[in-house]
């Protein structure tokens, strides 16, 4: 099956999808898809055709959330956790994700008709190399699309992210790219391998289990959690419509608490500022003037951080070799 | 959970800290660490206050679990918890667990001890001695900032937990709002996250239950 299910979708589920969008809606949705080999032992099958079920699933996922105007989601394909997973099973979701990842390629004209960008997030080097080879030139390919964005996060775990991303901000330290006070929420979110992405607003988990399970735990800190019953293979039009619902019921609240921590961080910034305004003039002056210099080099200093890291990546994807071992790494060997 | 245990509960006739700690013995499983999330308001209101807060925690010391944070995700209730200056007016969230506990266990107490942490990461002039039954608690201010950020590298280069405690395993969501506005990030990444729609006995224990009866996968 495609990437994006080509079945139109029901005269009732689109009459309700009009209404939903009536309200506020999530740009950002994120599916933990949960439930595959469970779906398989209940209807007797092997489990690699739940896992295959799985990705059928998520093809008419992506093409509901489109009929609601989502265009970024995010989905949690592999964890580094389940290379666990006994071999065969291991074996046989590797063989799936070659599989999906070269149909990927043979319908590159139907992509870029939906304008579907695709990143691949985790530490790829984990895979097969055959695999890594195809993630970069499925991303290669559509990396300049940009009417929606399928983040599928593979070989990944959120603390290995967030690892990797403080390890490159102390590698800008010590470069002297970066000052330790420049180090910042902003800039640890600018260094995640979500970096291109806002925060999802929903996060999705079905077959009941109500964990995050490693997966974007900084960036769903101030996400709609819904967790529903539901085994991914049986996700339906209407779970998903539900769960916008619970969004919508959630928005206030939620945008009131996003927005205090956003005052909270742009009053530490002005702090770290301060103190190092302070530290250079020996005096504790709140210059305004000077103050606005020493944020503006601050700014100077992450944008060059920043587009140091990002043309590593480029580098190590448009090579066409196996990304490298991290950026980290990259820019350093360099 | 045992409909007889209910029914005892919502009429509030298990009032001795044996029993309840004898209805979460037969668990399978039971929560070291439990993050208390305290999201939205009731109107004007915090949506929890002061003294059912207090109670919830003194509940985690009967039923056996060791460690507990306190998270006021939109600092409603900060009116009346942890100044600096621990002789404000109002009641504090400390002065109430002390109270509560008091008040809940009776004659048994003691044998629960209390130690409270405050937000900044220092023990309070209160340190208990450390007995395998007591009960440790932190409350934490708007986590998600720079001191999440410079605690992340504290942990990185010592491979420690949050200092002194576990991650939690359980996270029981105050209030109204389908988010954990910020709690611990990090430290999340195995937590059970189940609502608790108001403090009452029996919701506590369903909550209990309902993480007992999670399998965690750990990826497999």
């Amino acid at each position: 099956m495609s990437w994006i299910s080509e079945d139109s979708s029901s005269l009732l589920s689109r009459f309700c999808a009009s209404i939903l969008k009536a309200g506020p809606m999530p740009r950002h949705v994120a599916f933990i898809m949960d439930g595959n080999r469970r779906f398989a032992r209940k209807r007797h099958v092997e489990r690699h055709q739940g896992h295959t079920q799985g990705f059928d699933k998520l093809a008419q996922t992506l093409k509901w959330c489109l009929d609601l105007n989502i265009h970024e989601v995010t989905v949690y394909a592999f964890s580094i956790d389940n290379f666990k997973r006994s071999k065969e099973e291991v074996d046989s979701l590797m063989e799936l994700a070659r599989n999906k990842f070269s149909r990927l390629l043979e319908e590159i004209d139907n992509l870029k008709k939906h304008g579907v960008c695709i990143r691949v997030l985790g530490d790829l080097k984990l895979l097969p190399k055959d695999i890594q080879v195809l993630i970069a030139h499925a991303v290669v390919a559509t990396q300049h699309h940009n009417k929606c964005f399928l983040n599928v996060c593979f070989a990944y775990t959120s603390r290995h992210e967030i690892t990797n991303a403080v390890r490159e901000m102390a590698w800008g330290v010590e470069q002297g790219l970066i000052l330790p006070s420049d180090i910042t929420e902003e800039l640890l979110g600018k260094c995640l391998y979500t970096r291109h992405s806002p925060d999802p607003d929903l996060l999705i988990r079905t077959s009941g289990e109500v964990r995050l399970s490693d997966f974007l735990l900084w960036q769903t800190a101030y996400t709609c959690l819904v967790f529903q019953s539901v085994l991914w293979p049986e996700f339906r039009v209407w779970h998903l419509h539900h769960a916008v619902l619970q969004y919508q019921a959630n928005y206030t609240a939620i945008q009131k608490a996003r927005e205090a921590q956003q005052a909270e961080s742009v009053r530490h910034e002005y702090h770290a500022d301060l103190e190092v305004l302070c530290a250079r003039e020996g005096n504790e002056d709140e210059n305004e003037l000077m103050l606005a210099t020493t944020a503006g080099e601050r700014m100077q200093r992450t944008q060059m951080f920043l587009r140091v890291l990002c043309v590593s990546s480029h580098m190590s994807l448009n090579s066409g070799s196996p990304p490298k071992k991290s950026r980290f790494m990259y820019v350093y060997m360099c | 959970m045992c409909p007889s245990l209910r029914s005892q509960a919502d009429a509030g006739s298990a009032t001795t800290c044996q029993a309840w700690w004898r209805s979460t013995l037969t668990l399978p499983r039971r929560p070291t660490h439990i993050g208390v999330v305290v999201t939205g308001t009731r109107g004007n209101r915090a949506s929890v206050s002061p003294r059912e807060l207090a109670t919830l925690v003194v509940w985690c010391v009967a039923g056996g679990v060791s460690f507990v944070t306190v998270y006021d995700a939109l600092g409603e209730c900060s009116i009346c918890i942890f100044h600096d200056d621990l002789n404000a007016r109002g009641v504090t969230l400390l002065d109430e667990i002390v109270r509560r506990h008091k008040e809940i266990l009776q004659a048994d107490w003691s044998k629960f001890p209390l130690e409270i942490v405050d937000s900044r990461w220092k023990t309070s002039s209160q340190k208990c001695e450390w007995l395998p039954r007591s009960l440790h608690m932190r409350y934490l201010e708007k986590l998600k900032g720079l001191e999440t950020l410079k605690h992340f590298l504290v942990v990185i280069l010592t491979s420690s937990s949050l200092p002194g405690f576990p991650d939690p395993d359980l996270v029981l969501r105050l209030g109204p709002v389908q988010s954990t506005l910020g709690y611990l990030p990090w430290h999340l990444r195995l937590s059970e996250i189940i609502p608790m729609h108001s403090i009452t006995y029996s919701n506590f224990l369903e909550a209990l239950h309902t993480f007992a009866a999670c399998q965690p996968r750990f990826g497999k």
